[in-house]
């Protein structure tokens, strides 16, 4: 119910900026910018292109905004938008190696600790996500970050439901997996209080 | 039901995702699964750790900057508005196909000789199809051939008389100029026209009017 209400209200706006209404635009930015960021800073992994991708994503929005189509949810129409500009960022960065000049200066060292010993656990799940391969983690972003339904991951990504559930059911096994011996250490899933002393 | 299956079912257990009957045969099976119960507590850690995860938020300048991309593209539009045409005509088959068709179909008939019906061809048949009756270039009586010779002066004057003016304003009475269809606006040469010229009815009916 409160999900149509929503949709209702994301027609009506965009039908106002269909109008010439840039109030209503601001309104569908405010809206979705930050759920978008947090999707696309995910997926490409750097703050500075995820902003770049997420204006661009508005802009597309409103150069085509008679275009949309009613029949469809807007925000589903709006992820599959930003989903295809990610990619094609993705795509761009790996025609192209681009090197921070940073990584010259003798800061490697650091990073890379970093990355091996992350001081807390979302750090690592951070890590985790980002080391997945793209098809799980689209999934598994739309899904269990940004809380969508699976038939809207689906309609997003283009792909049957049924295919939309295997995917992100194996993208939390893989992560699991890689949290596992962190979950260990920091003593959340200690063997010797879940486990009886003869399985040991 | 057995543990593999338990396993793969337990991520949507963890987050509610299964049905009511699925659901309590999981329930069942934990009870009982120590090693199963391990792994429902893995990927209750995991959901706990993502719901936890810190939220990103764009820059400050974000909006503005948007809106000043925004506002050059409409600037953009307005312009392209004011200076273009609204719509490009698009040019699509069915428009194209009766155009096509009627182009094809008065080819086609024009190059079949369609066009005859409209011509006289009577007139054209007169001129083109009879053979060159070349009787005048043999030896005749010189009183005859004086006669031939006065009657090509006089014709050749007449022709000279057309040749001069563009239309047939010296002849005068609209049933002349319908009765005088000269061959001289024909394409032959200036001795096969004089030629025709004696051999039609025309000049019959010119020179009997005179």
């Amino acid at each position: 119910m409160e999900k149509e209400t929503e949709k209702q209200r994301d027609y009506n706006l965009i039908k106002r900026v269909q109008n010439g209404d840039m109030v209503a635009f601001s309104e569908i930015v405010d809206k979705y910018k930050n759920r978008l960021m947090n999707t696309i800073v995910r997926m490409i992994s750097s703050q500075q292109e995820a902003e770049d991708v997420v204006q661009e994503t508005f802009l597309r929005v409103y150069q085509h905004r008679d275009s949309f189509d009613f029949r469809h949810c807007f925000s589903t129409w709006l992820y599959t938008i930003a989903l295809n500009l990610a990619r094609n960022e993705l795509r761009k960065r790996k025609r192209f190696k681009f090197y921070d000049i940073t990584d010259m200066q003798g800061h490697e060292s650091e990073i890379s600790v970093e990355m091996k010993l992350p001081s807390n656990i979302s750090k690592v799940l951070e890590n985790a996500i980002d080391s997945l391969p793209e098809k799980y983690k689209t999934a598994f972003i739309l899904r269990d970050i940004q809380e969508q339904s699976y038939e809207e991951v689906a309609k997003v990504m283009n792909i049957p439901l049924g295919t939309v559930k295997s995917r992100v059911n194996r993208a939390r096994a893989l992560l699991r997996d890689k949290l596992k011996p962190r979950m260990e250490e920091s003593n959340a899933l200690s063997k010797g209080t879940l486990l009886p002393v003869s399985l040991l | 039901m057995r543990c593999q299956k338990v396993r793969s079912f337990l991520s949507a257990y963890c987050k509610g995702e299964l049905a009511e009957k699925r659901t309590g045969a999981i329930a069942a099976h934990l009870e009982g699964c120590i090693r199963c119960r391990y792994e429902e507590t893995a990927y209750r850690e995991l959901n706990k750790s993502v719901g936890e995860l810190s939220g990103y938020t764009v820059s400050d300048d974000f909006n503005s900057l948007l809106l000043k991309r925004v506002a050059d593209e409409r600037f953009k539009e307005t312009r392209s508005k004011a200076y273009l045409p609204k719509k490009i005509p698009v040019v699509t088959f069915n428009r194209l196909a009766p155009i096509f068709a009627t182009a094809c179909f008065v080819f086609a008939f024009i190059f079949s000789g369609g066009m005859d019906l409209f011509i006289d061809t009577q007139e054209v048949s007169t001129y083109v199809s009879t053979e060159l009756d070349d009787s005048y270039l043999t030896v005749q009586p010189e009183w005859e051939f004086n006669k031939e010779v006065a009657r090509a002066t006089r014709i050749n004057g007449l022709v000279n008389q057309l040749s001069n003016q563009s239309s047939f304003g010296t002849l005068a009475s609209s049933s002349q100029r319908n009765s005088f269809r000269s061959p001289f606006n024909r394409q032959y040469p200036p001795m096969i026209r004089t030629y025709r010229y004696l051999q039609s009815n025309s000049y019959k009916g010119v020179n009997s009017s005179r």
